[in-house]
């Protein structure tokens, strides 16, 4: 480019912003000096940006409470653990299916048992020993980085309830025996012509949960934000129909 | 410097910055804070420093805040939300500072609401101090070309914002 022809406003851009190279620089200042109109227009630039970094700047954030180093180390290093412990126990069913027990319900089982003993030490077994093969009144799991609960169905009664808890492991209880199911993802219920009612006890510290009610996303849990169909009730808990 | 070391210098240095540009891209800080922790959660799980880690850690930021973002687009008008959200219309005209200031901030937000997502991008992570080239790696364009595309967004957030609230200001 000739040096007296007018600079664009990319390359003025870039001067202003300290991103050209300092020979380059020194050529468009030689030019400016004796270009009056790009003189005019990298001044306008200037007091235009200062008029957009005032207006940016009005939308400073709140200070961010948990960006503190310690607490990302800590959910680092928790993240890691759980991914350990997860691993461990897929290991562990694959030994039980091939010693030929019932893949998958005894672990469930038992963390579903520990799970509600901790959130209701009053409270009954979660599951009941009468329930026919295949169905169950609870089971819970580890929630990965997303975990999500899906409902088949809506149903012809019962209600969901949804709670936070200090608990680590995502579970959920019926009111009547129902097939759930335990995938990658996080729990399928298969409810279809049920009518129990279910509580479900969230971890407060889970990174993402989802509870899915025949595709329509009834509840959901990203970061400390929960968003839910209905606003919780004096006690904390969504309680939502499953209609 | 070990990587633990290394992601303490990078954390001090970088996390309030992607928190401020997030939060400003978004208008969520919450969500901002929460993406923010979840990009140096995956660093640290990572466990070896990228090759330019300020542009991996804007890269992962935009694809947590894309991935949330379908997630509200998915889950519609079927659900309402909870704490702090945006007033979605005009505020209603008050001669006072308080209300004033509010309508400034929010013509803000809608002017930059108005700008594609790329222009957007690119103002905002200039305004936090991000380099020509670390913009560029991160948008996936032309390092020669940002200066252009920087000054014609920023001529088009400054149009949007008068259109909005007036040239007196």
């Amino acid at each position: 480019m000739s040096s007296s022809a007018h600079r664009p406003d990319g390359e003025l851009r870039a001067l202003l912003d300290g991103e050209l190279p300092s020979a380059h620089a020194a050529e468009v200042r030689q030019h400016l000096a004796a270009c009056p109109a790009c003189h005019a227009r990298i001044i306008e630039s200037e007091q235009a940006d200062q008029t957009t970094a005032g207006l940016l700047g009005l939308l400073e954030p709140p200070p961010a409470a948990s960006l503190q180093l310690e607490a990302v180390l800590h959910r680092a290093r928790r993240a890691q653990g759980r991914r350990a412990a997860l691993i461990a126990a897929a290991v562990t069913l694959m030994v039980t299916a091939a010693a030929g027990a019932t893949v998958g319900r005894p672990f469930v089982r038992t963390l579903a048992a520990r799970v509600w003993a901790a959130v209701h030490p009053q409270g009954r077994a979660p599951i009941q020993p009468e329930a026919p093969f295949g169905a169950q009144t609870g089971v819970a799991v580890v929630p990965g980085d997303v975990a999500e609960i899906v409902f088949d169905t809506t149903q012809t009664g019962g209600v969901l309830r949804v709670l936070l808890a200090d608990t680590s492991e995502l579970a959920i209880r019926s009111s009547a025996p129902v097939m759930y199911r335990v995938t990658p993802d996080g729990v399928r219920v298969h409810n279809r012509g049920s009518a129990a009612s279910y509580e479900v006890i969230v971890p407060r510290t889970a990174r993402s949960v989802r509870i899915v009610i025949a595709s329509r996303v009834m509840f959901e849990k990203t970061g400390l934000r929960v968003v839910a169909a209905t606003s919780a009730d004096s006690a904390g808990q969504y309680v939502m129909t499953i209609q | 410097m070990g990587f633990e070391d290394a992601f303490a210098a990078l954390f001090a240095d970088q996390a309030a910055r992607l928190y401020g540009y997030l939060s400003r891209l978004g208008g969520d800080a919450e969500l901002a804070e929460d993406i923010v922790q979840e990009c140096f959660v995956k660093l640290y799980r990572r466990g070896a420093m990228p090759e330019d880690p300020k542009a991996w850690l804007v890269t992962v930021a935009h694809n947590l805040w894309r991935d949330d973002r379908r997630r509200e687009t998915r889950r519609g008008r079927l659900l309402l939300t909870h704490g702090a959200e945006l007033p979605s219309g005009a505020l209603p005209a008050a001669p006072d500072a308080a209300t004033l200031a509010a309508e400034r901030v929010e013509a803000v937000r809608r002017a930059l609401g108005r700008l594609p997502l790329r222009d957007r991008q690119l103002l905002l992570l200039r305004h936090e101090g991000y380099g020509y080239r670390e913009i560029a790696d991160v948008l996936q364009l032309a390092p020669s070309g940002i200066g252009t595309m920087l000054a014609r967004a920023k001529d088009a957030f400054r149009k949007a914002y008068h259109e909005l609230f007036g040239a007196s200001t």
